[in-house]
């Protein structure tokens, strides 16, 4: 589930549209490439080959290497609580391809020329540029208990450009955490902002798998912030997290 | 598949209801009509104040048919979205269903300004039927014209909001 959103640079000719209709095709080629190499869900991508041990990384297509580089940054960002090693079944890079597949696909939208532009990649969520002049992406955080609820809204907008969220609410539980092996259930949501969306992806995920251990970790990284639902409801915040909400993201 | 957690719902949900829950938005503006379907591989003929349907099978995790939907308004607007998921299985009944209108007047009546998305963890199609997504790209498949927006004015893409601007502080990158 994808879904494009794109402000063209001005009020234009049909030429521009028409680019604008190439980019929007070369991002959606790029989510099926993505799509078809690292899925773990189709038994002949390759990165399903690659966990059953029928092919070695190098015979992946290059990008499988490059994203498994990413996952191990992000493993050490997270402190270990994402760590694709350390899962049933295989290495599994799922946690950060959703992210790092709609910043692709970002990029073809942005190199058309367009003026603004977001990717929504199943919830995970990358923007540039303005929705309209002078105005800031406002994105609705899913309430973990309610799909047609919102939990807050945050605003992005300069380094706070990508948002993801990773909850127990859909599927069950279905993170898990490294360091015990079972489904983590002891947060209900966790949402990551930042200026990288595989990162902000991969971090939600080891957030959530922390059960809410990570949160001073993320802290700690530049450009980051994050937002957890623990079991209970109570909500929790690092500081700067950018919640329209006055109570959220400040200093207690 | 979803898990119901029905019975500690009503608790948490109090202790969420604090926070500030429900934001709305307030669809305006114009969107263009739809024509005939093309396909997205083909490069969609998007002029300005056109709009076109495509499909692209097998996106995201091989869930089915999705037709992808591009307008553009007097060029500058173009909105991408989900015209139209089809699931292969049991669940297509509920993709289809009207969820929607309830949800758009939930929003509505609440207090907020636009959005445009909504992060969550939306994995299963059902999922994003039910979900406020959902309605943001149904709000710009039918250009507005849902009853239950409240406009009557055909109007209603939902980057065109009125109220709710920023601070300008945004920037490419």
């Amino acid at each position: 589930m994808a879904s494009l959103t794109i402000r063209e640079a001005a009020a234009t000719a049909a030429e521009t549209t028409t680019e604008t209709g190439a980019a929007v095709d070369r991002a959606l080629a790029v989510l099926h490439h993505v799509d078809q190499v690292f899925s773990t869900w189709q038994p002949d991508s390759p990165v399903s080959r690659l966990r059953r041990g029928e092919i070695e990384l190098a015979a992946a297509p290059p990008e499988v290497a490059w994203v498994l580089e990413l996952c191990r940054r992000a493993r050490a960002a997270s402190g270990g609580w994402f760590d694709p090693w350390r899962l049933p079944g295989g290495v599994d890079p799922t946690g950060l391809v959703k992210g790092w597949a709609a910043e692709l696909a970002l990029a073809e939208l942005r190199k058309s020329g367009a003026a603004a532009a977001m990717v929504n990649a199943g919830g995970d969520i990358a923007v540039f540029g303005e929705p309209q002049p002078g105005q800031q992406w406002r994105i609705g955080i899913r309430h973990p208990l309610a799909a047609d609820r919102l939990l807050t809204v945050v605003t992005l907008g300069g380094h706070d450009r990508t948002v993801a969220t990773s909850g127990n609410y859909e599927r069950g539980p279905h993170v898990v955490d490294p360091s015990a092996g079972g489904p983590a259930q002891t947060l209900l949501a966790a949402t990551v902002v930042g200026p990288d969306l595989a990162f902000a992806d991969a971090l939600a995920t080891g957030l959530l798998a922390s059960g809410g251990k990570a949160l001073a970790r993320i802290a700690g990284l530049r450009g980051y912030s994050a937002l957890i639902v623990e079991h209970d409801g109570t909500v929790r915040t690092t500081l700067g997290f950018p919640a329209t909400d006055a109570r959220l993201g400040q200093a207690a | 598949m979803r898990r119901s957690k029905a019975a500690p719902a009503a608790a948490i949900v109090a202790t969420a209801v604090g926070l500030g829950v429900i934001l709305g938005y307030h669809p305006s503006g114009g969107t263009a009509t739809l024509p005939a379907s093309v396909k997205v591989g083909a490069t969609a003929g998007v002029g300005a104040g056109v709009s076109a349907v495509g499909t692209d099978q097998t996106l995201a995790g091989g869930l089915g048919d999705i037709q992808v939907r591009v307008s553009a308004q007097n060029g500058k607007i173009t909105n991408v979205g989900l015209a139209k998921l089809t699931v292969h299985g049991p669940q297509s009944a509920q993709i289809t269903g009207s969820v929607v209108p309830q949800l758009i007047q939930e929003t509505m009546a609440a207090n907020g300004g636009p959005i445009q998305a909504v992060s969550g963890a939306t994995y299963t199609s059902q999922a994003y039927a039910t979900s406020l997504q959902a309605a943001l790209d149904k709000i710009a498949a039918t250009g507005g014209t849902n009853a239950a927006l409240g406009t009557g004015n055909g109007n209603g893409g939902v980057l065109n909001n009125s109220g709710g601007g920023g601070d300008g502080g945004g920037n490419d990158n």
